[in-house]
Protein backbone atom coordinates (compact mmCIF):
# COMPACT_ATOMS: atom_id res chain seq x y z
CA UNK A 1 0.00 0.00 0.00
CA UNK A 2 1.36 3.23 -0.66
CA UNK A 3 -0.62 4.93 1.85
CA UNK A 4 -1.92 8.64 1.91
CA UNK A 5 0.84 11.69 2.11
CA UNK A 6 -2.03 13.07 4.60
CA UNK A 7 -2.46 10.15 7.02
CA UNK A 8 -5.99 9.68 5.40
CA UNK A 9 -7.47 5.98 5.29
CA UNK A 10 -7.36 5.62 0.92
CA UNK A 11 -10.96 3.73 -0.01
CA UNK A 12 -12.21 2.11 -3.42
CA UNK A 13 -15.92 1.46 -3.34
CA UNK A 14 -17.41 -1.13 -5.08
CA UNK A 15 -21.29 -1.13 -5.83
CA UNK A 16 -23.57 -1.37 -8.42
CA UNK A 17 -25.61 1.51 -8.47
CA UNK A 18 -23.67 4.95 -9.55
CA UNK A 19 -25.95 6.90 -6.93
CA UNK A 20 -24.95 5.16 -4.04
CA UNK A 21 -21.09 5.05 -5.38
CA UNK A 22 -21.54 9.15 -5.33
CA UNK A 23 -23.10 9.16 -2.19
CA UNK A 24 -20.33 7.39 -0.41
CA UNK A 25 -17.92 9.47 -2.43
CA UNK A 26 -19.06 12.48 -0.88
CA UNK A 27 -19.76 10.94 2.58
CA UNK A 28 -16.15 9.86 2.61
CA UNK A 29 -14.82 12.77 0.98
CA UNK A 30 -16.17 15.24 3.86
CA UNK A 31 -15.77 13.31 6.80
CA UNK A 32 -12.21 14.01 6.61
CA UNK A 33 -10.83 11.14 7.65
CA UNK A 34 -10.75 9.28 4.60
CA UNK A 35 -10.13 9.67 0.45
CA UNK A 36 -12.11 7.68 -2.02
CA UNK A 37 -9.43 6.86 -4.64
CA UNK A 38 -11.53 4.11 -6.59
CA UNK A 39 -14.99 3.65 -7.74
CA UNK A 40 -16.47 0.08 -9.32
CA UNK A 41 -19.27 -0.92 -10.73
CA UNK A 42 -19.09 -4.94 -9.76
CA UNK A 43 -16.31 -7.05 -8.99
CA UNK A 44 -14.21 -7.96 -11.38
CA UNK A 45 -12.94 -3.80 -11.55
CA UNK A 46 -12.97 -3.58 -8.16
CA UNK A 47 -10.28 -6.34 -7.89
CA UNK A 48 -8.88 -4.11 -11.23
CA UNK A 49 -8.47 -1.04 -8.71
CA UNK A 50 -7.43 -2.65 -6.04
CA UNK A 51 -4.55 -3.76 -8.08
CA UNK A 52 -3.61 -0.65 -9.29
CA UNK A 53 -4.30 1.61 -6.64
CA UNK A 54 -3.58 -0.95 -3.19
CA UNK A 55 -5.73 0.77 -1.30
CA UNK A 56 -5.69 1.00 2.54
CA UNK A 57 -9.65 -0.38 2.17
CA UNK A 58 -12.62 -1.68 -0.27
CA UNK A 59 -16.26 -1.05 0.69
CA UNK A 60 -17.78 -4.07 -1.37
CA UNK A 61 -21.59 -4.38 -2.09
CA UNK A 62 -22.58 -8.30 -2.30
CA UNK A 63 -25.23 -8.52 -4.98
CA UNK A 64 -23.68 -6.94 -8.09
CA UNK A 65 -23.72 -8.55 -12.08
CA UNK A 66 -20.65 -10.55 -13.90
CA UNK A 67 -17.98 -11.28 -10.61
CA UNK A 68 -20.19 -10.10 -7.38
CA UNK A 69 -19.35 -9.35 -4.27
CA UNK A 70 -18.79 -12.93 -2.60
CA UNK A 71 -16.21 -13.72 -5.09
CA UNK A 72 -14.88 -11.07 -5.15
CA UNK A 73 -13.88 -10.61 -1.46
CA UNK A 74 -12.59 -14.20 -1.64
CA UNK A 75 -10.22 -13.30 -4.42
CA UNK A 76 -9.32 -9.86 -2.55
CA UNK A 77 -8.47 -11.62 0.82
CA UNK A 78 -5.89 -14.30 -1.18
CA UNK A 79 -4.29 -11.57 -2.99
CA UNK A 80 -4.24 -9.15 -1.25
CA UNK A 81 -4.42 -9.49 2.66
CA UNK A 82 -3.13 -6.71 4.09
CA UNK A 83 -6.67 -4.88 2.41
CA UNK A 84 -9.20 -4.50 4.77
CA UNK A 85 -12.71 -5.55 3.46
CA UNK A 86 -16.33 -4.35 4.37
CA UNK A 87 -19.08 -6.35 3.20
CA UNK A 88 -21.80 -2.86 2.17
CA UNK A 89 -25.46 -4.69 1.49
CA UNK A 90 -28.83 -4.29 1.40
CA UNK A 91 -29.68 -7.17 2.95
CA UNK A 92 -27.83 -9.93 4.89
CA UNK A 93 -29.48 -12.75 5.68
CA UNK A 94 -28.45 -15.64 7.49
CA UNK A 95 -26.05 -17.18 4.12
CA UNK A 96 -24.57 -13.96 3.83
CA UNK A 97 -23.85 -13.14 7.62
CA UNK A 98 -22.67 -16.94 8.18
CA UNK A 99 -20.39 -16.34 4.66
CA UNK A 100 -19.09 -13.30 5.71
CA UNK A 101 -18.42 -14.41 9.76
CA UNK A 102 -16.36 -17.08 7.87
CA UNK A 103 -14.02 -14.75 5.95
CA UNK A 104 -13.95 -12.46 8.99
CA UNK A 105 -15.38 -9.54 6.88
CA UNK A 106 -17.89 -6.98 8.91
CA UNK A 107 -21.32 -6.50 7.14
CA UNK A 108 -22.79 -3.38 7.48
CA UNK A 109 -26.51 -2.52 5.93
CA UNK A 110 -26.95 0.09 3.80
CA UNK A 111 -28.19 3.29 5.10
CA UNK A 112 -27.77 7.23 4.79
CA UNK A 113 -25.82 6.96 7.60
CA UNK A 114 -21.91 6.85 6.97
CA UNK A 115 -21.09 6.47 10.81
CA UNK A 116 -21.59 2.82 11.06
CA UNK A 117 -19.56 2.08 7.77
CA UNK A 118 -16.95 4.62 8.46
CA UNK A 119 -16.51 2.79 11.80
CA UNK A 120 -16.32 -0.43 10.32
CA UNK A 121 -13.80 0.46 7.68
CA UNK A 122 -11.71 2.14 10.62
CA UNK A 123 -11.85 -1.44 12.49
CA UNK A 124 -11.08 -3.20 9.45
CA UNK A 125 -7.51 -1.17 8.98
CA UNK A 126 -6.89 -1.15 12.11
CA UNK A 127 -7.04 2.80 12.74
CA UNK B 1 -48.16 -21.74 -8.12
CA UNK B 2 -47.67 -25.01 -5.40
CA UNK B 3 -47.21 -24.59 -2.20
CA UNK B 4 -43.20 -24.56 -1.72
CA UNK B 5 -43.35 -22.24 -4.64
CA UNK B 6 -45.15 -19.62 -2.74
CA UNK B 7 -42.74 -20.30 0.17
CA UNK B 8 -40.19 -20.11 -2.08
CA UNK B 9 -41.53 -16.61 -3.03
CA UNK B 10 -42.33 -15.16 0.06
CA UNK B 11 -39.06 -15.95 1.42
CA UNK B 12 -37.84 -14.43 -1.50
CA UNK B 13 -39.72 -11.00 -1.81
CA UNK B 14 -38.03 -10.43 1.59
CA UNK B 15 -34.74 -10.10 -0.14
CA UNK B 16 -35.89 -8.59 -3.24
CA UNK B 17 -37.86 -6.01 -1.20
CA UNK B 18 -34.92 -5.42 1.11
CA UNK B 19 -32.45 -4.60 -1.60
CA UNK B 20 -34.56 -2.85 -4.27
CA UNK B 21 -35.97 -0.44 -1.16
CA UNK B 22 -33.01 -0.10 0.63
CA UNK B 23 -30.89 1.38 -2.24
CA UNK B 24 -33.29 4.45 -2.90
CA UNK B 25 -34.07 4.80 0.61
CA UNK B 26 -30.41 4.92 1.80
CA UNK B 27 -29.63 7.41 -0.89
CA UNK B 28 -32.56 9.84 -0.20
CA UNK B 29 -31.72 9.89 3.25
CA UNK B 30 -28.05 10.22 2.57
CA UNK B 31 -28.39 13.29 -0.01
CA UNK B 32 -30.76 14.84 2.40
CA UNK B 33 -28.40 15.27 5.04
CA UNK B 34 -25.86 16.24 3.14
CA UNK B 35 -27.55 18.83 1.71
CA UNK B 36 -29.13 19.99 5.03
CA UNK B 37 -25.47 20.60 5.92
CA UNK B 38 -24.83 23.04 3.21
CA UNK B 39 -22.38 21.91 0.04
CA UNK B 40 -21.13 24.13 -2.30
CA UNK B 41 -23.53 25.05 -5.10
CA UNK B 42 -22.43 23.08 -8.17
CA UNK B 43 -22.38 20.39 -5.65
CA UNK B 44 -26.04 20.98 -4.56
CA UNK B 45 -27.40 20.64 -7.99
CA UNK B 46 -25.52 17.25 -8.81
CA UNK B 47 -27.02 16.33 -5.30
CA UNK B 48 -30.74 17.19 -5.49
CA UNK B 49 -30.72 15.84 -9.28
CA UNK B 50 -30.15 11.98 -7.43
CA UNK B 51 -31.91 12.99 -4.57
CA UNK B 52 -34.90 13.29 -6.99
CA UNK B 53 -34.00 10.40 -9.07
CA UNK B 54 -34.42 8.31 -6.08
CA UNK B 55 -37.52 9.77 -4.99
CA UNK B 56 -39.37 8.67 -8.12
CA UNK B 57 -37.44 5.45 -8.37
CA UNK B 58 -39.20 4.81 -4.94
CA UNK B 59 -42.33 6.22 -6.06
CA UNK B 60 -42.45 3.71 -9.24
CA UNK B 61 -41.14 0.82 -6.55
CA UNK B 62 -44.39 1.83 -4.29
CA UNK B 63 -46.64 1.47 -7.50
CA UNK B 64 -45.64 -1.45 -8.53
CA UNK B 65 -46.22 -3.20 -5.33
CA UNK B 66 -49.61 -1.37 -4.43
CA UNK B 67 -50.60 -2.66 -8.57
CA UNK B 68 -49.34 -6.32 -7.78
CA UNK B 69 -51.38 -6.15 -4.38
CA UNK B 70 -54.05 -5.88 -6.28
CA UNK B 71 -55.01 -2.70 -4.67
CA UNK B 72 -57.66 -1.85 -6.60
CA UNK B 73 -56.86 2.30 -6.05
CA UNK B 74 -53.61 2.04 -7.75
CA UNK B 75 -54.77 0.95 -10.61
CA UNK B 76 -56.35 3.29 -13.25
CA UNK B 77 -59.18 4.78 -13.56
CA UNK B 78 -61.40 6.43 -15.66
CA UNK B 79 -63.37 5.78 -18.91
CA UNK B 80 -61.82 3.67 -21.55
CA UNK B 81 -61.16 4.71 -24.97
CA UNK B 82 -59.77 3.87 -28.11
CA UNK B 83 -55.64 3.10 -28.02
CA UNK B 84 -53.89 2.21 -30.95
CA UNK B 85 -51.28 -0.49 -29.88
CA UNK B 86 -48.86 0.16 -32.74
CA UNK B 87 -48.48 4.20 -31.61
CA UNK B 88 -48.16 3.14 -27.95
CA UNK B 89 -44.99 0.90 -29.11
CA UNK B 90 -43.15 3.40 -31.04
CA UNK B 91 -43.63 5.77 -28.30
CA UNK B 92 -42.32 3.05 -25.49
CA UNK B 93 -39.35 1.72 -27.91
CA UNK B 94 -39.00 4.98 -30.38
CA UNK B 95 -35.20 3.41 -31.40
CA UNK B 96 -34.07 0.43 -33.04
CA UNK B 97 -34.39 -3.17 -32.21
CA UNK B 98 -38.44 -3.32 -32.24
CA UNK B 99 -40.57 -4.42 -35.43
CA UNK B 100 -43.95 -3.88 -35.34
CA UNK B 101 -46.55 -6.22 -37.29
CA UNK B 102 -49.88 -5.14 -37.64
CA UNK B 103 -51.53 -2.87 -35.95
CA UNK B 104 -55.64 -2.25 -34.00
CA UNK B 105 -57.08 -0.27 -32.47
CA UNK B 106 -58.13 -1.19 -28.36
CA UNK B 107 -61.02 0.35 -26.12
CA UNK B 108 -58.96 0.36 -23.06
CA UNK B 109 -57.79 3.21 -20.49
CA UNK B 110 -53.95 3.79 -21.99
CA UNK B 111 -52.22 4.12 -19.07
CA UNK B 112 -52.87 0.38 -18.92
CA UNK B 113 -51.33 -0.48 -22.26
CA UNK B 114 -48.03 1.33 -21.37
CA UNK B 115 -47.92 -0.09 -18.54
CA UNK B 116 -48.29 -3.63 -19.64
CA UNK B 117 -46.02 -3.23 -22.94
CA UNK B 118 -43.46 -1.58 -20.47
CA UNK B 119 -43.16 -4.63 -18.16
CA UNK B 120 -43.20 -6.69 -21.54
CA UNK B 121 -40.30 -4.24 -22.58
CA UNK B 122 -38.10 -4.24 -19.27
CA UNK B 123 -38.05 -7.99 -19.09
CA UNK B 124 -37.22 -8.21 -23.02
CA UNK B 125 -34.20 -5.50 -21.72
CA UNK B 126 -32.97 -7.93 -18.78
CA UNK B 127 -33.50 -11.03 -20.48
CA UNK B 128 -33.06 -11.16 -24.12
CA UNK B 129 -31.66 -10.03 -26.92
CA UNK B 130 -32.60 -7.85 -30.16
CA UNK B 131 -34.56 -7.42 -32.42
CA UNK B 132 -37.78 -7.34 -29.95
CA UNK B 133 -40.99 -8.16 -32.64
CA UNK B 134 -43.88 -7.37 -31.49
CA UNK B 135 -47.41 -9.03 -33.54
CA UNK B 136 -50.80 -7.79 -33.34
CA UNK B 137 -53.73 -9.87 -34.31
CA UNK B 138 -57.27 -9.33 -33.93
CA UNK B 139 -59.89 -11.59 -33.22
CA UNK B 140 -63.22 -10.46 -33.05
CA UNK B 141 -63.63 -9.06 -30.05
CA UNK B 142 -60.52 -9.61 -28.69
CA UNK B 143 -56.87 -7.85 -29.70
CA UNK B 144 -54.24 -10.36 -29.34
CA UNK B 145 -50.42 -8.28 -28.96
CA UNK B 146 -47.63 -11.10 -28.51
CA UNK B 147 -44.01 -9.08 -27.56
CA UNK B 148 -41.34 -12.01 -28.91
CA UNK B 149 -37.85 -11.70 -26.99
CA UNK B 150 -35.53 -13.91 -28.09
CA UNK B 151 -33.02 -14.70 -25.81
CA UNK B 152 -31.32 -18.04 -23.91
CA UNK B 153 -33.23 -20.58 -23.19
CA UNK B 154 -34.86 -20.21 -19.72
CA UNK B 155 -35.54 -22.48 -16.81
CA UNK B 156 -39.32 -23.93 -16.83
CA UNK B 157 -39.60 -22.33 -13.65
CA UNK B 158 -38.66 -18.68 -14.64
CA UNK B 159 -41.66 -19.13 -17.78
CA UNK B 160 -44.12 -20.93 -15.22
CA UNK B 161 -43.44 -18.01 -12.42
CA UNK B 162 -43.10 -15.74 -14.32
CA UNK B 163 -46.38 -13.55 -13.63
CA UNK B 164 -46.33 -14.41 -10.11
CA UNK B 165 -44.87 -11.70 -7.67
CA UNK B 166 -41.23 -11.41 -6.76
CA UNK B 167 -40.31 -13.80 -9.31
CA UNK B 168 -37.15 -12.78 -10.15
CA UNK B 169 -35.22 -15.03 -13.07
CA UNK B 170 -31.48 -15.60 -12.61
CA UNK B 171 -30.30 -13.19 -14.64
CA UNK B 172 -32.65 -10.52 -14.31
CA UNK B 173 -31.79 -10.62 -10.12
CA UNK B 174 -28.13 -9.43 -11.05
CA UNK B 175 -28.56 -8.02 -14.30
CA UNK B 176 -31.32 -5.51 -13.64
CA UNK B 177 -33.07 -3.68 -10.63
CA UNK B 178 -36.61 -4.04 -10.21
CA UNK B 179 -38.91 -5.86 -7.43
CA UNK B 180 -40.08 -9.07 -10.10
CA UNK B 181 -43.61 -7.82 -9.90
CA UNK B 182 -43.58 -6.13 -13.44
CA UNK B 183 -45.31 -9.17 -15.51
CA UNK B 184 -47.95 -9.59 -12.39
CA UNK B 185 -48.32 -5.85 -12.26
CA UNK B 186 -49.09 -6.24 -16.41
CA UNK B 187 -51.28 -9.62 -15.83
CA UNK B 188 -53.45 -7.78 -13.39
CA UNK B 189 -53.95 -4.52 -15.60
CA UNK B 190 -54.97 -6.75 -18.40
CA UNK B 191 -57.36 -8.77 -15.90
CA UNK B 192 -58.58 -4.95 -15.06
CA UNK B 193 -59.22 -3.90 -18.60
CA UNK B 194 -61.10 -7.13 -19.24
CA UNK B 195 -58.38 -9.47 -21.35
CA UNK B 196 -55.72 -11.63 -19.94
CA UNK B 197 -51.78 -12.08 -19.84
CA UNK B 198 -49.73 -15.12 -20.00
CA UNK B 199 -46.10 -15.66 -20.84
CA UNK B 200 -44.77 -19.15 -23.13
CA UNK B 201 -41.67 -20.39 -24.03
CA UNK B 202 -39.83 -19.42 -26.87
CA UNK B 203 -38.97 -22.08 -28.96
CA UNK B 204 -36.04 -20.79 -29.99
CA UNK B 205 -35.16 -19.37 -26.65
CA UNK B 206 -36.26 -16.40 -24.98
CA UNK B 207 -40.05 -15.59 -23.71
CA UNK B 208 -43.05 -15.12 -25.63
CA UNK B 209 -45.32 -12.43 -23.41
CA UNK B 210 -49.07 -12.22 -24.88
CA UNK B 211 -51.68 -10.55 -24.15
CA UNK B 212 -55.74 -10.22 -24.87
CA UNK B 213 -58.00 -7.14 -24.68
CA UNK B 214 -61.04 -5.53 -25.74
CA UNK B 215 -60.73 -4.60 -29.40
CA UNK B 216 -62.60 -1.14 -30.02
CA UNK B 217 -65.49 -1.41 -32.11
CA UNK B 218 -68.12 0.16 -34.52
CA UNK B 219 -70.14 0.13 -31.31
CA UNK B 220 -67.91 2.43 -29.35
Amino acid sequence: MTGDPAGLITVVIADDEPDVRRLLEVQFGLDGRFTVVGLAADGAEALSLVGALRPDAVVMDLLMPGVNGFSAIATLQESFPEIGVVAYTGVAGDYVRAEMAARNVEVVLKSGDLRPLAQAVRRAVGR
Amino acid sequence: MDETDREWVERRAINVLGHELRTPVTTVRGLAELLAAGVEPDLQAELVDRLLRNARRLEGLVDDLLAAAEVTTALPVGPAGPVDVADQVRALWPGPGLDVVGDEVLWVRDLSVRRILGAAFDNARAYGSLPVTVTVSRDDHQVRTVVDSPGPRLPPEDVRLAVEPFWRGERAVTTAPGLGVGLTVARILAEHEGGRLWVEERPEGGLLTLFELPAATAGH
